[in-house]
């Protein structure tokens, strides 16, 4: 009896990276270095086989095992969608327009999403201007602790 | 001798020299609990500072801010299960668990208590055994890192959770991931795909804090859509550790010190290593191994003790032959040589009274360790009070801007972001977390030293069973790898 | 072709640096980063600590450290050469500028650099571990020249600057020897102290701890006149070979920085160096202070050391 699960999805992208570092390791060039050195590609190539070899064990003995289905449900795929866009942008916004900006609105964002999924509700008017302060208050306790006591550049 | 010992008491007459040990030592818990800021930078943000101090003073502050960094890492490691130093990821095993169960004050009472003593034993260690250690630690050469490398990667056994081919699976990435970048021993860049900024590898703090915080974080989010309820209030109990349950530990903490110390004095090795060596053998030798990583007691004891106990074992090849046991010990030369102290065994011949007043300052910077902590505990507990919908955001963008700091560039954070969906996943599908750190830890240098040792003895396999040291850590990998099978075995029987 | 663009490039920074020059006559007006190509801990990153309380006093703005380590300098360096040549972002290069561009893998070139000043320079030094046969150069010399490949010979990473400097020392004497690259000069060190390998290729400030416990013995400077230390260790050049190769540590910046900004560093750079606990940290260091202001004869050293270097990396990747 098969049962195709989530965590084959997983597996499969495991093997796929495995397969790009292999191919990555196949290239790097031999002959350079010391005398008696194994060369740089020699591990590399040992454990993208292992872990090739051992996920798609994974893959064959979970594919027969019944065991209980993992699954995202929608909003599950959605607050996870939406998190990782948040501070995908955020991350990419940071070298764009700097520090206090970014940080003021991602924190705001990411704050109601937080509360959003958290609660599942308050949206009220007073819950948004917490959220305002909120993202302020700790952009500005963030920057005095990097940059003003510890004098660290910030992005 | 002991002359010069007393004499060097002289320089405690001063009362701001307490001043500045104190300062080094509340900074250094800031710095240690901030996820993404490392011992080693805040050493090095001070250095300036106590470059107009004298000697035992600056020493003194540099060393609160080095055990107090190092201590304080514990406290996200404890409440929010990411860990503020590299050195605190074995201690999320056990105590996040516990405060989880609602035992904060426990599991962080045991992290203070742990790490004083830690702390304690490693300035004896240094005081009383650094020649015979340091003599010790020069006997290694790349055929005994190798040993101890691999010795350290079977531990990936006792951490890997349910499933030991899942922990094999995440050690092997771990490793894979320590191999990318410039390759010291043939000059090459390997593995990076054409990306410039791997070109140093991938950094270590990013890639920890994505695994452990961020990963978490989205863990959160996604599962609270299920709960479909209000946040989860822990019922937070502030009760310290008893008396009793803290000295019913005493053989774990006395080992774990010692082990801490030990591995500390290896250069190179460092505070991870040590402190997941501890808990290894912790489990070992514990009558109750099933309880470990599920919140349990003797696990903290041993992460806590441990990475305490590398901070004096770090200062004995530093101090005693010139050579920093790993970068926080570098940063700490740096501020001897600003004084015009050049390390190494002249330093208790020639200037007596500072290096035995450095020790007594090390020795005061773990009091007040403790007393600064046990006094907080209180309030560090209140963190889990806030919600959790503020300080998630909050935490993040530490991380982010601390990566930042360490690394000087944005990568570090793309590097962070990898890495918490990646852990994030690993979580979901039944891997560990840990194994990869462990694989990202010793794989290049299980990797290098095996290299290097191949072309020191032209290709000869046998050296790493003809050297005692190495021949050692190899009989005790293969006793560590064969061990659950003979429990098996054993339990089978029954 | 090439020339053209040459040209243009040079034309066009000539403009920026008239530009630069009427608009940034104040400077510095605003907070100076040093951007330090190693993590925290190392030599260049404690010479900028301590070079900082006295820059900041000279130029009169926050200095503030910021590390990028990764790829032994290359990462840090290449975030250097990309910055804008205002003066606001400068670095501590080293020799390793020109060998990672001779391994090739650094994008950057020796010419992308603006040098400000040089600060100190550091001697290359070959010693031995002491429990070893071997009592002067000329001994190790023929021990070498008689059994190739036995002697291991040690030094920091492989197409490192001190990888660079054995070779080419093993080039112009004439030697095999077994090549031992290490992670980083105190790794290097370690192996030595403990007899595991036999000679060293070192900076003296990496090598000054293991002599001064008696564990490893000097036996050879690479430098132009013999070491203050110890005056009783030759200089290649006295064994019959013309050659000197230093380390140094200086200011840079990326190329094309206005005269300000070099007049202030002068000014800034003399100020530190004459400072008597940064003189006594350089001595502790093994190093020795030698100011020189930005201007021809330094990029003329330079230039110099960058050939040989780039040449000698370039034919370590064969």
């Amino acid at each position: 009896m098969f049962h195709l699960k989530e965590q084959h999805v997983f597996y499969l992208f495991l093997m796929a990276g495995a397969g790009f570092f292999l191919k990555l390791s196949w290239d790097i060039p031999s002959g350079i270095g010391v005398e008696n050195d194994p060369g740089a590609a020699f591990l590399p190539i040992v454990i993208c086989v292992l872990i090739l070899f051992l996920v798609s064990y994974l893959f064959v003995i979970e594919f027969r095992e019944k065991s209980e289905k993992l699954f995202f449900s929608r909003a599950e795929f959605f607050a996870l969608a939406g998190t990782l866009l948040l501070i995908f942008v955020y991350i990419f916004i940071l070298s764009l327009i700097g520090f206090f900006a970014s940080t003021i609105i991602f924190l705001f964002l990411f704050q109601r999403l937080n509360s959003y999924l958290l609660n599942s509700g308050g949206l009220s008017y007073k819950s948004y201007l917490v959220s305002a302060l909120f993202s302020f208050i700790a952009t500005l306790s963030i920057y005095f602790v990097f940059s003003v006591l510890f004098k660290m550049s910030l992005p | 001798m002991f002359m010069q010992f007393v004499h060097s008491f002289d320089a405690f007459l001063e009362p701001t020299i307490f001043l500045a040990i104190a300062a080094g030592t509340v900074l250094g818990l800031i710095f240690g609990s901030l996820p993404g800021l490392t011992a080693t930078m805040g050493i090095a943000l001070l250095l300036p500072l106590t470059f107009s101090m004298p000697p035992i003073s600056g020493m003194g502050m540099l060393f609160g801010m080095y055990c107090g960094a190092i201590s304080g890492g514990s406290i996200p490691a404890a409440l929010l299960n990411i860990p503020g130093t590299p050195s605190s990821v074995a201690t999320t095993l056990d105590a996040y668990p516990m405060s989880k169960r609602g035992e904060p004050g426990r599991a962080l009472g045991l992290c203070v208590v742990a790490s004083f003593i830690g702390g304690i034993i490693s300035v004896l260690v240094f005081a009383l055994l650094s020649p015979i250690i340091a003599k010790a630690a020069l006997e290694f050469s790349a055929v005994e890192y190798f040993s101890l490398g691999i010795f350290g990667l079977t531990i990936i056994a006792s951490v890997s959770g349910q499933s030991i081919v899942k922990g094999l699976v995440a050690g092997l990435i771990g490793v894979l991931i320590s191999l990318i970048g410039i390759d010291s021993l043939s000059g090459i860049v390997r593995l990076t795909a054409d990306i410039p900024d791997l070109i140093g590898g991938v950094d270590f703090m990013p890639a920890l804090i994505g695994l452990f915080a961020l990963s978490q974080i989205i863990g959160d989010i996604v599962s609270s859509r299920n709960a479909k309820g209000a946040e989860i209030k822990i019922k937070v109990d502030n009760a310290y550790p008893r008396f009793k349950e803290t000295f019913g530990l005493w053989r774990v903490w006395s080992v774990s010190s010692v082990i801490g110390s030990l591995v500390g004095a290896v250069p190179g090795a460092g505070g991870s290593i040590a402190s997941f060596l501890a808990y290894d053998v912790a489990k070992r030798q514990s009558k109750t191994p099933e309880k470990f990583q599920t919140g349990h007691n003797e696990g903290i004891v041993a992460c806590e003790s441990a990475n305490n106990g590398m901070t004096g074992g770090a200062l004995i090849p530093m101090m005693t032959l010139g050579i920093p046991g790993d970068a926080s010990a570098a940063v700490l030369m740096g501020g001897l040589l600003i004084h015009g102290l050049q390390p190494g065994p002249l330093l208790f011949q020639d200037h007596a009274d500072i290096a035995y007043g450095i020790i007594i300052a090390f020795l005061i910077a773990n009091i007040f360790m403790f007393c600064f902590q046990a006094v907080g505990i209180k309030l560090f507990v209140k963190v889990l009070q806030i919600p959790r919908s503020f300080l998630m955001p909050f935490i993040l963008v530490m991380c982010i801007v601390g990566a930042y700091g360490i690394s000087g560039s944005l990568t570090s954070a793309w590097i962070l972001l990898f890495f918490g969906i990646f852990g994030y996943f690993l979580n979901r599908y039944g891997f560990s977390s840990a194994p990869v750190v462990l694989g990202m830890i010793l794989g290049y240098m299980v990797e290098s030293n095996f290299r290097r040792s191949m072309a020191m003895y032209d290709s000869d396999w046998t050296i790493f069973f003809s050297h005692p040291i190495s021949l050692g850590f190899i009989l005790l990998s293969v006793v560590s790898i064969l061990l659950p099978f003979y429990y098996r075995y054993k339990s089978a029987k029954k | 072709m090439k020339k053209h663009i040459k040209l243009l490039s040079l034309s066009l920074t000539l403009a920026g640096a008239v530009l630069a020059q009427s608009s940034y006559a104040a400077y510095p007006e605003k907070t100076i980063t040093m951007l330090i190509p190693y993590g925290a801990g190392g030599g260049t990153d404690v010479l900028a600590r301590a070079l900082q309380p006295a820059l900041e006093e000279s130029l009169g703005q926050t200095v503030i450290v910021k590390n990028v380590p990764g790829g032994g300098g290359i990462l840090g360096f290449t975030q250097l050469v990309h910055a804008k040549p205002d003066g606001y972002t400068v670095t501590i290069p080293n020799n390793v500028i020109f060998a990672t561009e001779g391994m090739g893998n650094a994008t950057y070139k020796y010419k992308d650099f603006d040098y400000l000043g040089n600060i100190l320079t550091e001697d290359y030094i070959v010693a031995v571990r002491a429990d070893g046969p071997w009592n002067s150069w000329n001994d190790l010399l023929k021990d070498m020249e008689e059994h190739p490949n036995k002697i291991k010979f040690g030094f920091s990473g492989y197409g490192g600057s001190t990888h660079v400097a054995s070779q080419i020392l093993a080039n112009v004497a004439g030697y095999q020897a077994k090549q031992i690259p290490h992670d980083g000069s105190s790794k290097a060190v370690v192996a030595a102290m403990g007899g595991h390998i036999d000679a060293l290729m070192l900076n003296l400030g990496d090598l000054s701890s293991g002599i001064k416990s008696g564990k490893l013995k000097p036996l050879l400077s690479l430098g132009s006149k013999r070491l203050s230390e110890y005056p009783d260790v030759p200089t290649l050049q006295e064994t019959g070979i013309d050659l000197n190769l230093t380390n140094w540590r200086g200011i840079a910046a990326p190329a094309g920085v206005s005269d300000e900004v070099k007049v202030a560093w002068n000014k800034a750079l003399e100020h530190a160096v004459k400072d008597e606990k940064f003189q006594q940290l350089i001595a502790t260091q093994g190093g020795q202070v030698d100011f020189q202001k930005s201007g021809e004869n330094l990029d003329k050293w330079m230039s110099l050391l960058a050939e040989s270097f780039i040449n000698t990396a370039h034919n370590l990747k064969k």
